[in-house]
């Protein structure tokens, strides 16, 4: 595929994960999270959820892996900008989508804007209502 | 919280982007790209989010702010991102935080908190601008 192949509608490649709780501890544990729904059971409980939770941006690189797997470089992914929906727990299977909205020629450069989500295994989003910015040179190509 | 705490400006954190720090992250997010993994190459770049993630280490202080008064007992979650990358961060990269809150609201059951950072690297540029949404209660 070519830049000149590149059009509203097209779907970018999924990109699915097992979500474990080993990664959602060792997540935490980089970070120095401070937040006990992502670490214990109990108090994830106490206060409404069924256990710990992954955090957020753990999953949301799953959307950003799909995007710069189709942008080829990570300099040619610019933006993101995206709600968070259902909780991530472990065991879920979480699915990244995309589909491209606009492309704007500038240039040698391809500017688009791509539609982006992800789900888990039953289909519901985990993240939603994403806009990602992408912007392709000439020389892209994706095999 | 108290809202008159919108505005704010926490204490720049400034931390080195190691290799290790990139690989570890790399392993645990799942992402194979090579541009994250390989040490060997000229570049190793930071997976999209790292840099988000490392904005964490602002929590202490603001869980610490007595005149924020936030109630980190109650359930929080992250509900709303934005990242705007002006460049890739790469290992070798000496990253300074600077957070401020944007905004704070009240839903009536639940508060919203909004804080807006600014990654800069050693030569004073803007790597990251992110802006990230968290309902509590």
């Amino acid at each position: 595929m070519q830049l000149s192949d590149i059009e509203k509608g097209l779907e970018l490649p999924p990109v699915s994960h097992l979500v474990t709780k080993r990664n959602i501890l060792r997540y935490g544990g980089m970070v120095g999270a401070f937040n006990p729904e992502h670490e214990d059971d109990d108090f994830a409980e106490d206060v409404g959820f069924d256990e710990i939770f992954a955090h957020g941006i753990m999953h949301l690189n799953y959307v950003t892996q799909m995007l710069c797997d189709f942008a080829g470089h990570p300099e040619r992914v610019k933006k993101i900008d995206i709600e968070f929906g259902i909780p991530v727990y472990p065991d879920d299977v979480v699915t990244a989508r995309g589909i491209i909205k606009e492309t704007r020629q500038e240039g040698k450069i391809l500017h688009i804007t791509c539609e982006v989500w992800s789900e888990n295994q039953d289909g519901d989003r985990v993240t939603d209502n994403g806009i990602a910015e992408l912007e392709l040179g000439e020389d892209w190509v994706k095999s | 919280m108290n809202k008159s705490a919108i505005g704010k400006e926490y204490p720049h954190v400034t931390y080195e982007l190691t290799k290790k720090m990139i690989l570890k992250y790399s392993e645990v997010v799942e992402d194979p790209n090579p541009y994250f993994n390989d040490e060997e190459a000229e570049a190793l770049y930071a997976p999209h989010t790292l840099i988000g993630a490392y904005t964490l280490l602002l929590v202490p202080h603001i869980v610490a702010d007595e005149e924020l008064d936030m109630d980190v007992s109650k359930s929080v979650i992250h509900t709303h991102q934005i990242y705007e990358w002006k460049r890739p961060a790469r290992a070798g990269d000496v990253l300074t935080i600077r957070g401020r809150i944007a905004d704070i609201q009240s839903k009536g059951e639940y508060e919203t908190i909004t804080f807006e950072g600014d990654i800069i690297d050693q030569d004073g540029e803007q790597v990251v601008v992110a802006r990230s949404t968290l309902k509590i209660g």
